[in-house]
């Protein structure tokens, strides 16, 4: 835990108030969320070997949230408080949540009912639909309470989204998928890249080699604006021309 | 293909059609750590990042030798293959369970 992340996370936390985080109780459905998932990946004997699991955000994710000490809850709420920010900043027609985000999808559908949602055919979609859907901490079932697109990762490129919103581990390592996003987005549209700075790691002194530099290189090439914000664990907006 | 899921219907997500895109991309990194992709039922998570450890290594000797923009360069393609190849074999377990799990 990173000292600055979590002192600027937990004063980001006392001065919002965030639609998420003021109508639900954060903790206990990410205490929920955290519980099913890992009950699931328990029940499929998931290699968790250090070889097959060690810093993947993906999964200890999960592991993190079942049982969070308050700061590190501050850490995550703080970062779907940026990306609610970025997402009410205005009202795009369409928007491409990379990772079925149980959370942020029915907040933005409440929001702004008339918009398309799509989410891309993955594990965090199963995980959604199958094995965190019953959870009542939003006030309904979630699976029932609004209607959502798919994709399919060949489809990514191909369809046009005013806003795209990903989970930096999702992309990282991949520059086919990053430029597939770019290439989604239509004219003026905005990428939202969360924990775009590998747990504060990027800040290192040889950041120039850091792999997640590699996706802000990428970034930078191509037509549009990109942005890093260093607060919490990074915030990255890319801007198409 | 894209794919309505409307509320209270059907679950959208197809394990088949995820199973195959992670499989598309993972045979680029086993190609890389020289793993045919056809022995993907039999390989390890283990096989494929000792080859990609062999293929790029790191070492001080590697430092001392080649010095240090390829020491650096062997260091982030080492990251980038590995952590991508840590992420697509666990989305693909959660795919094949998923697969059971939906019949």
């Amino acid at each position: 835990m990173d000292n600055f992340a979590l002192r600027s996370s937990m004063v980001t936390q006392q001065s919002s108030k965030a639609r998420l985080s003021s109508r639900v109780d954060f903790n206990a459905l990410m205490t929920d969320t955290g519980t099913r998932v890992t009950n699931f990946l328990t029940s499929i004997n998931l290699d968790k070997r250090n070889v097959a699991v060690a810093g993947l955000n993906s999964y200890w994710g999960y592991e993190l949230i079942r049982e969070m000490e308050p700061e590190w809850m501050a850490i995550v709420e703080c970062e779907h408080i940026a990306q609610e920010q970025i997402l009410f900043t205005h009202k795009p027609n369409s928007v491409f949540f990379m990772n079925a985000d149980m959370m942020m999808i029915p907040v933005y559908k409440n929001r702004f009912p008339d918009s398309t949602v799509c989410v891309m055919n993955n594990a965090s979609l199963f995980l959604m639909e199958s094995i965190v859907g019953e959870m009542d901490h939003l006030g309904y079932r979630s699976e029932d309470a609004y209607e959502y697109d798919v994709i399919d990762r060949e489809d990514l490129g191909v369809e046009k989204f005013d806003m795209i919103v990903a989970w930096s581990w999702s992309i990282v390592g991949s520059d086919s998928m990053l430029l597939d996003m770019v290439s989604s987005l239509n004219s003026g549209g905005a990428l939202l890249i969360d924990c775009s700075n590998h747990n504060t790691k990027l800040y290192r002194e040889d950041f120039h080699i850091h792999p997640y530099s590699r996706m802000h290189d990428l970034l930078k090439e191509q037509d549009g604006y990109t942005y890093h914000l260093a607060n919490g664990y990074g915030q990255t907006v890319f801007i198409k021309n | 293909m894209r794919r309505t899921r409307s509320a209270g219907g059907e679950k959208a997500y197809d394990a088949a059609e995820h199973i195959n895109s992670i499989e598309r991309e993972l045979a680029t990194i086993l190609y890389i750590a020289g793993v045919e992709f056809n022995q993907i039922s039999d390989v390890e998570i283990d096989d494929i990042f000792f080859k990609l450890r062999k293929s790029f290594h790191m070492s001080s000797s590697t430092y001392n030798q080649q010095g240090k923009p390829a020491y650096d360069l062997t260091r982030k393609q080492n990251f980038l293959l590995t952590n991508r190849a840590r992420h697509l074999w666990f989305e693909r377990q959660i795919a094949l369970a998923a697969a059971e799990h939906n019949g």
